[in-house]
């Protein structure tokens, strides 16, 4: 069994390097990356995924739908992201219906209060702060558990 | 008629109008809807009416100027007790095109079940004094009278409620020093009125009642007497203490009232209010949505929910911090109290906000004194790593450096490839004596798996980095493995040369490692250089402005920028005599901090589609008349067009859309803080971002030549 990932991160090339690559040597983990909430949106419209880990602070890429955030100087589209594809634009995302959805960010649990209610919904398990002490080990560990995790 | 009206309660009113019906004024009766019943000689000349018609076809009603008013006499007479006369009803007729101020004095009556069916009335006309005089009692304005001994003679009921008296009588017959906060000025004042009969809006500190003090405003006029200079003062006061407090206090009050379209507008404020939001008096803020002051939409949302939270719960929002942005577009912080006017369905509020700026500006002056202090070390820190991954490189990588700060990437890769057959090779031969011997088979299935997992070859490619590390990965595995089998029965030999393969591919992939993470790291440090210069800025003064040479300050900058610009692979090109003296008038650092930051920018965001010729950044500077203007031009990822129309380029902490392209870093506040220092010299910046030749103005994957113009007037 093959956990199929879409890790959302702009850092992924940065001080997530050392994590990608560990992704790549589970084998009951394929990797796919996303660098920001265009390019992630338009992964996630195409094609399914078992596990989906997004990063909050994401910049928001070329597309023009983020234009009413962008213009009031909004950090989170992380947050953006899912509520666009779980809220508005759920019915281009009927494919999602398996996937789990996972927020690996530095922010904490308590500013983020909205990513609990509708239409988000996430399980607060389903929740990782980074910090530069978090090992790649259990990092893994937390996709597997978004992975096992009920909907 | 009313059939309402009985027969006998006809015959009653007729009674009643009949005793007085001599006396020397209109006198009539009306049934409720106003038809007249009776009218005396005088009333039928006062109302003009015509003897020979009958007299309910006449109505008083159509005698008002108001026909409305009627009804609210009828109101007002409809509980008064029975059988008394009612004298305090004065209303304004018009009785053929002539209006007359009548005072009526009725007396109701009313069937058995107690509805008013007719009135008696007499009307009194008044005169426009007796009619002025009312207003008196009406109007929120006290009126008082003193004689020459400074004792009150008369007063109205506000004069009396201002000063906390039950009633006119109470206060009248008090001299002046009873009223007075400060007596010691009683003498001066009447002194001026006789000097000058006529005060307006003379502040006074009055006495009340109960000992408090209340402030007025008073205007009064001095009657001469027949012997004597001023023989009484009659004039009005009106309380401001309340105006005092609202002008005063050094908050801003204000009331903001939703309009018909729905928009909410600033209806009243005061001048605390108006100067926060950059307008020099209340009259010029007055009608403005409110919104406009919110630095955006999401922030003014943000606050009508905060607002909306606490009325659900019935209570004020209470200090609510936000950032507010004036009739300049200057930002400046406040901390807000306001609550909905109560039955006014949340379209009317009132509140007052604080100006904090100065406070929060000085913590985060003490912040950014701190954040500097720890982004210097951290730079220290970031320079000794750098040094150190150069010396690493240079000490295991001897034989693949390509210059001093950089290795061949193309060597390591190609000495990979070789070392990566040769595993295999090995491998292979190993493998076939392990399976002869059967031992460690698992293993070095395994470790052939490992092996052809290993990315290498790639060079030059986004992914080399990847492949680095990835790779490095892999042979950390392998050689786990290998150490397992040294423990089985194979050729030691075998093993060793295995195991410096892979540590030869480990050098070299670690080599790339650190040859691109030192790439990275030169690419940054300039940010943290400036960044912390940022922090550590001190205020531009302009007294303390001082002559010095442009060029020096503008090779300071591209001195310190030629190891980025190598790194980048941009080439400076200036076009301007390093010889030439051009004195400004400047603040040496922050100048130089700006040109830092516009070169920095230039270099970081160059690149070109040719491969003839690597990007390249031109540095112009002309002398024209008594100004010097400096261009920047690059060729690379260009600026929207929409971002330099709405100058969203130039606001503290906002990158342009394309100024991420490639991982590009950036803090956003580089051309905000460069446009606030060359401004502050008295100069101006312009930017211009246009596609370069034949290519599309919207097509922004195209490179544009980005051109920074920037004039400072020279120094004399």
């Amino acid at each position: 069994m093959t956990i199929k990932l879409l890790w959302i991160d702009d850092n992924l090339f940065h001080d997530l390097t050392e994590k990608r690559m560990a992704l790549y040597m589970q084998d009951d983990i394929e990797p796919h990356f996303a660098l920001d909430a265009t390019e992630a949106f338009y992964r996630l419209r195409n094609e399914p995924f078992d596990v989906v880990i997004v990063d909050l602070r994401l910049p928001p890429g070329p597309d023009d739908m983020w234009n009413t955030y962008r213009e009031n100087n909004f950090q989170k589209f992380g947050y953006a992201l899912l509520n666009a594809i779980m809220g508005p634009q759920k019915d281009q995302f009927e494919h999602l219906r398996e996937t789990r959805f996972g927020v690996f960010t530095i922010e904490a649990q308590e500013e983020n209060p909205e990513l609990f209610d509708d239409p988000i919904l996430l399980a607060e398990d389903n929740f990782k702060v980074k910090t530069h002490a978090y090992h790649e080990n259990a990092f893994i560990e937390f996709i597997r558990h978004v992975y096992k995790s009920l909907h | 008629m009313e059939p309402t009206l009985s027969p006998a309660l006809r015959q009653e009113i007729e009674t009643a109008y009949s005793r007085i019906q001599d006396l020397p004024f209109p006198i009539y009766a009306s049934d409720k809807s106003g038809n007249f019943l009776f009218a005396n000689e005088q009333a039928v000349d006062f109302f003009i009416l015509d003897r020979t018609r009958d007299l309910s076809s006449y109505n008083i009603t159509n005698y008002y100027e108001d026909a409305k008013e009627r009804d609210y006499i009828l109101r007002q007479l409809q509980n008064a007790s029975l059988g008394t006369w009612h004298n305090n009803l004065t209303v304004r007729l018009k009785i053929h095109d002539e209006y007359r101020k009548i005072r009526f004095v009725s007396q109701p009556f009313r069937d058995e079940s107690g509805t008013l069916c007719g009135l008696l009335c007499i009307a009194l006309s008044m005169s426009d004094i007796e009619w002025f005089a009312e207003f008196e009692e009406m109007v929120h304005t006290g009126f008082f009278e003193v004689d020459h001994n400074l004792v009150i003679v008369d007063c109205n009921h506000t004069f009396a409620d201002v000063l906390k008296y039950g009633s006119p009588a109470e206060i009248k017959g008090k001299p002046l020093e009873d009223l007075f906060w400060e007596t010691d000025k009683i003498a001066a004042l009447a002194k001026e009125i006789r000097k000058n009969p006529h005060l307006t809006d003379r502040q006074l500190k009055l006495r009340r009642k109960d000992g408090a003090m209340v402030v007025v405003k008073m205007s009064c006029i001095g009657i001469a007497g027949e012997t004597e200079g001023i023989a009484r003062v009659k004039g009005s006061i009106h309380d401001v203490t309340f105006e005092i407090i609202q002008n005063d206090l050094p908050v801003g009050l204000f009331l903001v009232n939703t309009n018909r379209q729905g928009e909410e507008i600033i209806s009243s404020a005061n001048l605390t209010f108006a100067h926060i939001h950059g307008y020099e008096s209340p009259n010029e803020i007055l009608s403005k949505p409110i919104s406009q002051f919110h630095p955006n939409r999401a922030a003014y949302e943000a606050f009508k929910t905060e607002l909306n939270k606490a009325a659900a719960n019935q209570q004020s929002l209470l200090d609510y911090y936000m950032e507010i942005q004036d009739k300049q577009g200057r930002r400046r912080n406040v901390v807000a109290n306001v609550r909905y006017v109560a039955e006014e369905n949340q379209h009317l509020r009132v509140g007052a906000v604080y100006d904090v700026t100065d406070h929060v500006r000085g913590h985060t002056r003490t912040l950014e004194a701190d954040f500097s202090s720890i982004l210097h070390t951290y730079i220290a820190t970031i320079n000794g790593l750098r040094d150190t991954l150069s010396m690493l490189m240079k000490a295991h990588g001897e034989d693949l450096l390509k210059d001093e700060t950089h290795i061949d990437r193309m060597k390591a890769a190609a000495d990979a490839v070789r070392c990566k057959k040769r595993l295999e090779e090995a491998l292979k031969e190993l493998n076939a004596i392990a399976e002869e011997r059967n031992e460690g088979v698992e293993h070095l299935a395994r470790l052939s798996k490992l092996t052809q997992k290993l990315p290498l070859g790639e060079t030059g490619s986004e992914r080399e980095k990847d492949n680095a590390a990835l790779s490095r990965r892999i042979l950390l595995e392998i050689r786990k493995h290998l150490d397992g089998l040294r423990r089985l029965n194979l050729p030691r030999e075998m093993l060793r040369n295995l195991r410096t393969e892979v540590d030869e591919m480990l050098r070299l992939t670690s080599m790339v490692s650190l040859s691109i993470s030192l790439d990275e790291l030169n690419e940054r440090i300039p940010d943290f250089y400036y960044f912390r210069d940022y922090l550590r800025r001190g205020e531009i003064v302009q007294q303390e402005l001082k002559p010095h040479n442009l060029i020096p300050i503008v090779m300071d900058a591209v001195r310190f920028l030629d190891e980025f610009a190598a790194i980048n692979r941009v080439s400076m090109v200036l076009q301007f005599s390093q010889r030439d003296h051009i004195p400004v008038s400047c603040h040496k650092n922050s100048l130089n901090r700006a040109f830092h930051n516009l070169l920095h920018n230039a270099i970081k965001y160059s690149w070109t589609k040719g491969q003839d010729r690597q990007p390249w950044v031109n540095l112009r500077i002309e002398q024209k008349g008594d100004t010097v203007e400096i261009t920047i031009e690059n060729w690379g990822v260009p600026i929207r067009r929409e971002e330099l129309e709405s100058g969203s380029v130039f606001q503290f902490g906002r990158r342009g859309r394309e100024s991420e392209d490639r991982g590009r870093s950036g803090t956003g506040i580089g051309l905000y803080d460069a446009q606030d220092i060359i401004s502050k010299h008295g100069g101006t910046l312009r930017i211009t971002s246009e596609p370069t030749f034949g290519n599309l103005p919207d097509m922004y994957s195209n490179p544009f030549i980005t051109r920074v113009h920037i004039t400072l007037p020279i120094a004399k």
